[in-house]
């Protein structure tokens, strides 16, 4: 009937504004909610008959499956970047620039220095005061930067043990959100409220760990990290970390574990390629690790080219024989023999270790195989050089502790000691000037770890000299205060003396490697440090402009505009009144019907 | 880190106020430091070069310090050289032959004079700046000379000085008997011989005989220790008087210097200093030839050998040069016949303490002023120079040649040749002629002023080079101002704008229209 149908479409069409007002009241009321994607009615017609009816279809919800992605992605990168840059200021607060009074570079300069004065007037006492002083302040200052840095490893720890807290937590508050989506018997405004939970935890889980996120039909997301390991499908795969104790150059770091809900363990570290936790590990584990490497080399630097004697120590030559007087080595101590192979020459060096390598795979840093070997008694180290290095040479045993090495295939062009002084009298021109722990001596071994690795940490000035500066100077027992043999030997090193660093950075950083003399490690370090450091800055800034860009596209794909729900409220109020309007003609109407 | 919190729906505007906002601070921050730079990071692509320029700068001022280190010992140095030269130069003043002064004044004086130029060259070459001994090679912390009294007269644990070395030796030069280790003879023959009395360092050593002819025939030295010559008398009737015959001797002071003593025939009786009668025959001739000679060295071996032999003395004494100091050894109740060497200091005091370098006397004391510029500034005490000053005036000062009252003539006579001698020697070792011998105080000044003049230049070339560092360096690091002021201007004029245009925008919503 045509009245009653009116009726009804008036009421419908009120029903429709009344929800739609609902919706336009809980936009502009969450408008300043994080999170909140804008909702919208949809209307749908239908008709029976000749009556058509306005139905309200569903609420629909803002939401751009791609827009998500990249935001997600972005997330990620940001926190990466952020959590690196923090830690990277304080290591450059920490360095301090080129030219402040406790920058590595000055400390260096002032020790060269003092060195350079102790050899021109190596009598006077405040020379010497001074020269020891000044190997101090660098000694300290080693130690300092080495223990900052290892704090810095260790609150990485404490940070990925919070945030794997955190990221358990989300895991599973996401996995229960996904259960109470699936149910449908909720309230469709409640869903949509949840889908924006659903959202929220997402992001926040991907600021942990880079996510890769699937959206299923239901409103379920199943989540995966970048590099395809499962975090959620139906329940939540959980994180384990255990923090490894006191963070040392040479201890063991914690292990970051995933924990599938089959029980299944995954090992996380070097997975991860973004996020929050992917940035701590990678400071821990390179960045941090890198600068400690660097600070260690300059540390042996320093403390080798103070103690190495001359070149020719221990060897001696008769008739194209070298003898090598093994008596003086201690482990870490080594002898190279140089020879020629078809034109080429190259160089084998034999070190004194513990340990026996006989066959390296690879050259080390300065072009020469290096074969370790326990060198305490001549004759089984005769025995097994010949045994190891074959027909090129033929060593032997001059009955005492020496060890006669001469080419036999191969044609020896010289051999030369790297020996490091043990007393501080009648041993040689070389001083024991730095110590390692404990008043040991540094000769960098290559037992173990290696006794460079964390040196930089234990370095010390060489406490029998605090009280007896006189050993500065004097290298035999008669010589007098006024030869500057020493000094001028010491000066020598530390001006001449090259090293290389075995470790070389990842390409992606740089594939820096320290070369060259002590002044240039400094130089070469506080570079690669400020350039790390700027590099972290530069990407931080780029990562959050691009986030930026995002979240502003996010503010214009879902976020509420005020304006246009007043106005879409205005259009509503109309509609609203005129339905009422038609309602009340109609009531009019059919009083007037009734009433006849 | 808020990532996703900061979701709030403010708009982009806000976010870049915020950085203007951070980017005004640092420009601040630049303002009051005057520092470009802040950070390490913040240096760029200038950290490198900012990074050389200061290594540089470094070693610069190193060898800044060690260049004045080095002017100051120079001065030092060449302060003691300049008043060591005036002393060398007052003692050729005071050794001059035959000016003996009214009644032997200047002899008397020239021995204490002598004396007290001696201790100020002591003291000169006892310099120590703060207690370091300059004159000693790298050995700076004991004297380099022994006490005044010690060198002269030997210290309290019973070794030698100079004046019990210098005794003995002249006993050994001038032998028991009184004629310089030589002995004459005739025998009888016609032959008088003179030869040195065996194979030994001391007394007179025989270089040549000339003279002779119709009347005689000479025998030279044969060329083996020990030496002889000989004049055998052939034809006196030939022989008249005026004609000579002269032996060449050496002094133990100098082998190389040959002096001639004459003998003249003369029909004199008895015969003068230096004269030999004419005998009736060849023998008688030649006894009287060899009873002149002996007279002759009995006179010289008194004034000339007694002189000859202290300065002999002071050569083994003072040694130079790495070698021993050489000591006679006692040969009672026979003369003496060997040297020894004292190595080990137990019997003779050690006038040097200080570093012994024969080779390189320079380079005991090297300091580096530039990257491979080393000056050379060593001096020992025992170079040539100052040795030889030394010697001589310790040759003096330990000679007598006061006058006493009751003393005849001759002695008088004996002591004025004496002086005379010992004069002659100083004379020719402190002659200008060895100024350009090496070691000589003209030639260490000379060499010491021209290490001053290379540390002047270097001096200067770092200080220019210092200097254009820091420019760059200033140029690299330092803020300028006139642009930063100009950025925040700027900077200050757009945060204004954006703050505006931010409120403008927020009044702008349809929120406040309706009614």
């Amino acid at each position: 009937m045509g009245l009653s149908s009116t009726l009804s479409n008036a009421l419908s069409g009120m029903n429709a504004s009344q929800r739609g007002l609902e919706v336009i009241s809980r936009n502009v009321a969450n408008s300043g909610t994080p999170g909140y994607h804008r909702q919208a009615v949809v209307l749908t017609e239908t008709h029976y008959g000749q009556a058509s009816q306005v139905r309200m279809g569903t609420v629909q919800r803002a939401f751009d499956q791609a827009l998500q992605k990249q935001h997600v992605i972005s997330v990620s990168d940001t926190s990466y970047h952020a959590v690196r840059a923090s830690f990277l200021d304080r290591l450059q607060v920490e360095m301090g620039k080129p030219g402040d009074a406790n920058s590595l570079d000055t400390l260096y300069t002032a020790f060269e220095n003092a060195l350079q004065a102790l050899a021109t007037t190596p009598d006077s006492m405040s020379n010497r005061a001074g020269a020891l002083n000044a190997a101090q302040a660098m000694v300290e200052r080693l130690n300092g930067l080495s223990g900052a840095i290892q704090t810095m490893r260790h609150e990485t720890e404490l940070q990925i043990s919070n945030a794997v807290a955190e990221l358990n937590r989300n895991l599973t508050s996401l996995a229960e959100i996904n259960n109470r989506i699936l149910d449908t018997a909720y309230d469709p405004a409640a869903r949509l409220a949840m889908m924006d939970e659903r959202d929220r935890v997402v992001t926040a889980i991907s600021e942990m760990v880079d996510v890769s996120v699937s959206y299923r039909d239901n409103g379920t997301v199943a989540l995966m990290t970048r590099g395809g390991v499962g975090l959620l499908d139906n329940q939540p795969s959980e994180f384990q970390f255990a923090i490894g104790g006191a963070v040392s150059a040479t201890g063991e770091a914690g292990m970051l574990e995933l924990v599938t809900p089959g029980g299944h363990r995954v090992q996380m570290n070097g997975l991860l390629s973004s996020g929050r936790i992917a940035g701590l590990l990678e400071m821990r584990d390179t960045t941090l690790v890198n600068a400690q490497n660097q600070l260690d080399e300059i540390a042996s630097g320093l403390a080798l080219a103070m103690s190495t004697l001359p070149s020719d120590t221990a060897v001696s030559e008769a008739a194209g024989t070298f003898t090598v007087d093994l008596s003086a080595m201690q482990r870490g101590d080594s002898f190279a023999l140089t020879y020629m192979d078809g034109g080429v020459e190259k160089t084998v060096r034999v070190v004194a270790s513990g340990e026996t390598v006989t066959d390296p795979a690879n050259l080390n840093a300065a072009g020469e195989r290096v074969i370790q070997f326990d060198l305490s008694d001549a004759g089984n180290a005769a025995a097994a050089l010949q045994a190891a290095l074959g027909g090129a040479f033929s060593f032997g045993d001059d009955g005492g502790d020496g060890l006669t090495v001469a080419g036999n295939a191969a044609t020896l062009v010289g051999v030369s000691s790297r020996i490091t002084a043990t007393a501080a009298q009648g041993g040689g021109l070389g001083l024991a000037l730095f110590t390692d722990a404990g008043g040991a001596a540094f000769t960098n071994s290559l037992d173990g770890a290696g006794q460079k690795l964390g040196f930089a940490g234990r370095i010390s000035v060489n406490q029998g000299l605090i009280g007896n500066t006189d050993l500065l100077v004097k290298s035999t027992a008669d010589a007098s205060l006024g030869d500057a043999a020493r000094p001028n030997h010491l000066l020598y090193n530390l001006r001449n003396m090259r090293f290389v660093s075995e470790n070389i950075t990842a390409l992606k950083d740089g594939g820096v490697r320290l070369s060259g003399r002590v002044g240039d490690l400094v130089s070469q370090t506080i570079n690669y440090q400020g350039d790390t450091v700027a590099r972290g800055f530069a990407q931080y800034d780029a990562s959050t402009m691009t986030l930026d860009a995002v979240i502003s596209r996010m503010d214009s794909a879902y976020g509420v505009d005020i304006d246009q729900e007043m106005a879409r409220l205005m259009e509503l109020q109309n509609a609203y009144a005129a339905g009422a309007r038609v309602v009340s003609t109609v009531q009019e109407l059919i009083d007037a019907l009734l009433a006849m | 880190m808020l990532v996703n919190k900061s979701f709030y729906p403010g708009p982009r505007s806000f976010s870049t106020v915020t950085s203007m906002q951070r980017q005004m601070e640092q420009l601040q921050l630049q303002l009051a430091s005057g520092k470009r730079f802040n950070s390490l990071a913040e240096y760029g692509t200038s950290r490198t070069h900012d990074l050389n320029l200061r290594a540089r700068l470094g070693r610069i001022e190193g060898y800044e310090a060690n260049v004045t280190t080095t002017e100051n010992r120079l001065s030092f140095l060449n302060n003691a050289i300049e008043r060591l030269d005036e002393i060398e130069a007052d003692a050729r003043a005071l050794a001059v032959p035959s000016a003996y002064g009214s009644d032997g004044l200047n002899m008397v004086n020239a021995s204490q004079q002598a004396g007290t130029m001696l201790k100020e060259v002591i003291d000169l070459l006892n310099t120590d700046i703060a207690g370091q001994f300059i004159f000693g090679g790298h050995v700076s912390d004991k004297r380099p000379l022994s006490s005044f009294d010690q060198i002269l007269h030997g210290d309290a644990i019973g070794r030698a000085g100079f004046s019990q070395v210098a005794t003995e030796r002249k006993a050994a030069d001038l032998g028991t008997a009184g004629l310089g280790r030589l002995t004459m003879d005739a025998g009888g023959t016609a032959t008088a011989t003179l030869s040195e009395d065996g194979a030994h360092p001391f007394g007179f050593k025989l270089a040549s005989m000339a003279g002779g002819g119709t009347y005689a025939t000479i025998s030279q030295p044969n060329g083996t220790a020990p030496q002889s010559v000989g004049v055998t008398f052939t034809d006196v009737a030939a022989l008249k008087a005026g004609d000579t015959i002269t032996v060449g001797v050496t002094y133990p002071d100098d082998r190389n210097r040959v002096e001639y003593v004459t003998f003249t025939a003369t029909t004199d009786d008895p015969p003068g200093k230096g004269q030999y009668l004419i005998g009736d025959t060849p023998e008688a001739t030649a006894a009287n030839f060899a009873a002149a000679m002996e007279t002759k060295f009995a006179d010289l071996g008194k004034t000339s050998m007694a002189s000859a032999s202290t300065a002999a003395a002071a050569d083994n004494f003072f040694n130079t040069k790495g070698e021993p100091v050489l000591r006679v050894v006692d040969n009672a109740p026979d003369d003496p016949v060997a040297l020894s060497a004292d190595t080990a200091y137990a019997s003779t005091v050690r006038w040097y303490n200080g570093q012994v370098e024969s080779t390189d006397p320079r380079g005991t004391v090297t300091t580096q002023i530039d990257e491979t510029t080393r000056v050379r500034v060593g001096v020992t005490a025992d170079e040539s120079g100052f040795a030889t000053l030394i010697k001589t005036l310790a040759s003096f000062a330990i000679s007598d040649f006061t006058t006493t009252d009751n003393e005849t003539s001759e002695e008088t006579a004996q002591k004025r040749a004496q002086f005379d001698a010992m004069s002659g020697i100083a004379r020719v070792r402190l002659s200008e002629e060895r100024n350009t011998t090496e070691g000589s105080i003209e030639s260490i000044a000379l060499e010491l002023g021209l290490a001053a003049h290379t540390v002047g230049q270097v001096k200067t070339r770092h200080a220019e080079y210092g200097g254009q560092l820091k420019t760059m360096l200033a140029e690299i690091e330092q803020a300028p101002i006139e642009e930063v002021a100009m950025q925040l201007m700027t900077l200050r004029t757009r945060l204004e704008a954006s703050f505006q245009a931010t409120t403008m925008v927020s009044q702008l919503t349809l929120v406040n229209f309706l009614r």
